[in-house]
């Protein structure tokens, strides 16, 4: 079995189970996107591993390794990339020594490395997580030793699923929810497509039971963007035109760009098509993949001008966002659920900035991950490169009042840092479920409230769930501005009505309303 | 005391203290207005939207000055004038050489390095002094010390008009067009410069305030003056807030001069203290 069967088997899996995966919600707002997160991390692994000829079994572990890295996205992507890391290096080490086939010990071994890897490259690792099942997997292998490929397998599968099934018991949320934790069934789903490939009969997963936590999509365009580069063209016949014949019966808003190095950007519905059309044309470079479920593809500006001592990149995700984002002078990256910026993303636009000090502002936790990973890659190649852990566009808004070209980069950064800092955030969202969490009964269409320190309110009606929010961002200190961004669809009525309301209850705040066009979250609100 | 009209200094405090003010010239098509004297700021600015390019503006010519020094004579000894910052016009080229060639009345120039009503505060400074009774010498070394410490803040509500000017030079830091940014300008050492951009007007005049808390907090009580161009609410909310967190000596609110409006637009809204 080559490393190349084994992801393709993964993802195949992955493909199957992503949806279910992704709706393994603990707040019943359809933006979950670990299942793609996984997919999308293996199939740029893949790309990586595809490119490479010819083949041996040290250059795909190496090529895994990379791919992986830089096709990492989300936070269980990063995990999981870690994971593969820690495993492709330390059986790299030990195959190094002995002939293609690695002993089963050398795996178990590079299991448990890959695990210790992925549990040490979070900052604060919980259990009850996808952390959980990789070291319960672990754990159990080196407890049994198996003696084959197969029982390794099979004692693996049999963990994973009872690590999943007690996920919930160790983190309470995802109990009051009624799922188990996302990224660890996405392990399970990996093991399953292995298992599968090698004909090795298994008890599949209770899949079927989280099934009904589906969420109708409301997009109705192609579901996938990508991007990618195009490298040695293969002969006469392999143009830009002839491409460009192929791809368009694929999918639309094609462009293709470049002379000896095509850049490609499609959107698509069937995205293996257009990568196997592509890899007849040549070697398939610097994957980016994202899905589209009620996000706006933003039209990307490259950002003009010469290299610049002190450069801000932001995680944006809505249009309206990234025209303020620009306005400021920032580079902005995409960053929706679904379409969230790999590592390789973020340290490419570190890369072209090419700054001296480069500040990055992720504005979501689940984009945090990716950029410290970029950032501490743009370090050791030399560019000074920081994060500011925002964990919402508002906080990035105020920060980037702080961002002159011409101020001392540490000023900047010091500045930027406790003005982010310094604002409270919170979301309001559409339930498509019925919840209860902690003492919050939420309701299929009810609109709720997050902060962060959880769900604060929940109403059919829309005002005193704001009003609730505000509340809670307002109860530290002294507050002088409320900031307000609506999400896609927003209607001037509804800003209206709720603007009055929150004077009423908040006559000392200043109001700042702005055009965010960002998916799921009807407002974004900061307090500052 | 004689400065130019560019200065905003207030009519009532102009008329006690036998200021004369010398105006700039507008000329908008064909036709020639003083400023202060001829035309009103909303006019300006409507001319202004309709085509910038029949607008212009010049500085006092040198006959202009030296009608102002002359009329002094019956009632004065030596005449101070302080001008506009040099280097963003030739008023004070103008005065400077209305200066030499003045037989009538001893003339002494000085250049304020500022302008809007940082040049008033000035101007102001160097009336009250002479009042007093002090010798020149004393009278241009107080209005130098003001002009060392004034600081002069402006929030616009487009960066059109300066973009057309072309009179900043760190434009280069600002990006194409700005939509959602309203940015704050502070004017130093004779050029004007970037000193913050925000989210919206409201946070623009914060930022302005902060400013003047924070000279207030490190050298006491300040004397505020805040301008606006068509902005007359805002000016007033800018002065209730500055107020609210800095001791004011006095304060006063001026329409800024139309001549220095063509580079910036209607809705400009800013301070200066010392």
């Amino acid at each position: 079995m080559s490393v190349r069967k084994a992801i393709k088997a993964a993802i195949e899996s992955l493909k199957e189970k992503r949806e279910i995966i992704n709706n393994l919600n603990i707040y019943p707002v359809p933006d979950g996107d670990t299942g793609t997160n996984m997919y999308t991390t293996l199939l740029v692994a893949l790309e990586k591993v595809e490119s490479l000829r010819p083949h041996g079994f040290l250059q795909e572990l190496e090529a895994l390794s990379e791919g992986s890295l830089y096709g990492s996205k989300g936070n269980s992507g990063f995990i999981l990339s870690e994971f593969i890391c820690g495993f492709s290096n330390s059986l790299s080490v030990e195959a190094r020594d002995a002939s293609s086939e690695p002993k089963i010990q050398s795996l178990i071994k590079a299991l448990g490395d890959g695990s210790m890897r992925a549990r040490h490259a979070v900052d604060n690792p919980l259990e009850g997580t996808i952390l959980t099942v990789l070291s319960d997997i672990t754990d159990t292998l080196a407890k049994e030793k198996p003696k084959n490929l197969h029982s390794l397998l099979k004692i693996a599968h049999l963990q994973a699923c009872e690590s999943l099934r007690r996920t919930p018991i160790l983190l309470k949320p995802l109990a009051e929810a009624g799922v188990v934790d996302a990224g660890g069934a996405g392990i399970v789903a990996i093991l399953e497509g292995i298992l599968s490939l090698l004909g090795i009969s298994f008890m599949p997963f209770e899949w079927k039971e989280f099934e009904k936590q589906t969420f109708t999509p409301v997009y109705d365009g192609p579901r996938w963007g990508l991007e990618f580069s195009l490298r040695n063209l293969k002969g006469i016949k392999a143009t830009r035109d002839s491409l460009k014949r192929e791809l368009e019966k694929l999918g639309d808003s094609l462009v293709i760009s470049g002379e000896k190095v095509l850049r490609v950007h499609i959107h698509t519905d069937d995205h293996e098509s257009v990568l196997n059309v592509a890899r007849n044309f040549g070697n398939v470079e610097l994957l980016e993949i994202a899905e589209f479920p009620g996000y706006e593809r933003a039209e990307i500006e490259p950002l003009k001008g010469k290299s610049r001592k002190i450069g801000v990149i932001t995680c944006s995700p809505g249009e309206g966002l990234s025209k303020i984002f620009r306005d400021f002078g920032c580079s902005t990256i995409e960053a929706g659920p679904g379409a969230r910026p790999s590592t390789g993303r973020i340290l490419e636009e570190i890369e072209k900035l090419n700054c001296d000090v480069t500040i990055i502002l992720p504005n979501d936790p689940d984009t945090l991950p990716s950029a410290k990973k970029a950032a501490e890659i743009a370090k050791e190649r030399g560019h000074d490169t920081f994060v500011i852990p925002t964990i919402s566009p508002v906080q990035a808004i105020v920060a980037c009042e702080e961002y002159l070209e011409d101020k001392n980069p540490w000023d900047v950064k010091k500045e930027m840092s406790s003005a982010a800092m310094a604002v409270s955030s919170g979301t309001v969202a559409k339930a498509v479920r019925n919840t209860k969490i902690g003492d919050v009964e939420i309701l299929e269409g009810h609109f709720f409230g997050l902060t962060e320190t959880g769900v604060v309110a929940s109403s059919f009606e829309i005002e005193p769930v704001v009003l609730r929010v505000c509340s809670s961002l307002c109860e530290n200190g002294n507050r002088q501005f409320l900031i307000f961004v609506e999400g896609k669809g927003f209607s001037e009525n509804l800003r209206e009505v709720i603007s009055e309301s929150v004077k009423g209850a908040f006559p000392q705040c200043e109001q700042e309303w702005f055009k965010g066009g960002q998916a799921y979250y009807i407002l974004m609100i900061g307090a500052q | 005391m004689v400065t130019c009209s560019s200065a905003c200094v207030p009519t009532t405090f102009a008329q006690e203290y036998e200021m004369v003010i010398v105006p700039l010239t507008l000329i908008i098509g064909d036709r020639i207005y003083r400023d202060g004297v001829d035309i009103t700021g909303s006019d300006f600015y409507a001319a202004l939207k309709q085509n910038y390019n029949s607008v212009s503006t010049s500085a006092p010519s040198v006959g202009d000055y030296l009608r102002a020094f002359s009329g002094m004579k019956d009632r004065f000894e030596k005449v101070v004038c302080v001008t506009l910052a040099k280097g963003i016009s030739l008023c004070n080229a103008a005065a400077t050489r209305a200066g030499e060639l003045s037989r009538e009345i001893e003339v002494e120039v000085f250049d304020s390095e500022t302008a809007a009503t940082g040049q008033a505060l000035v101007a102001m400074e160097a009336a009250r002094l002479a009042r007093e009774g002090l010798e020149l010498k004393e009278v241009l070394e107080g209005a130098k010390e003001v002009a060392q410490k004034v600081k002069v803040l402006g929030a616009l509500d487009t960066l059109n008009y300066l973009k057309m000017s072309g009179r900043v030079n760190s434009l280069s830091a600002i990006t194409a067009e700005m939509l959602n940014i309203k940015p704050v300008f502070v004017f130093e050492r004779g050029e004007a410069k970037l000193l913050a951009k925000t989210i919206s007007k409201r946070r623009a005049l914060e930022r302005i305030a902060q400013e003047a808390r924070d000279r207030f907090e490190k050298s006491g009580p300040i004397r505020l003056a805040v301008f606006h161009a068509m902005a007359y609410e805002e000016a007033e909310m800018l002065e209730k807030i500055i107020k609210e967190n800095a001791e004011c000596i006095d304060s006063f609110i001026a329409e800024f001069t139309p001549v220095m409006g063509k580079h910036t637009g209607p809705g400009l809204v800013g301070a200066s203290f010392c």
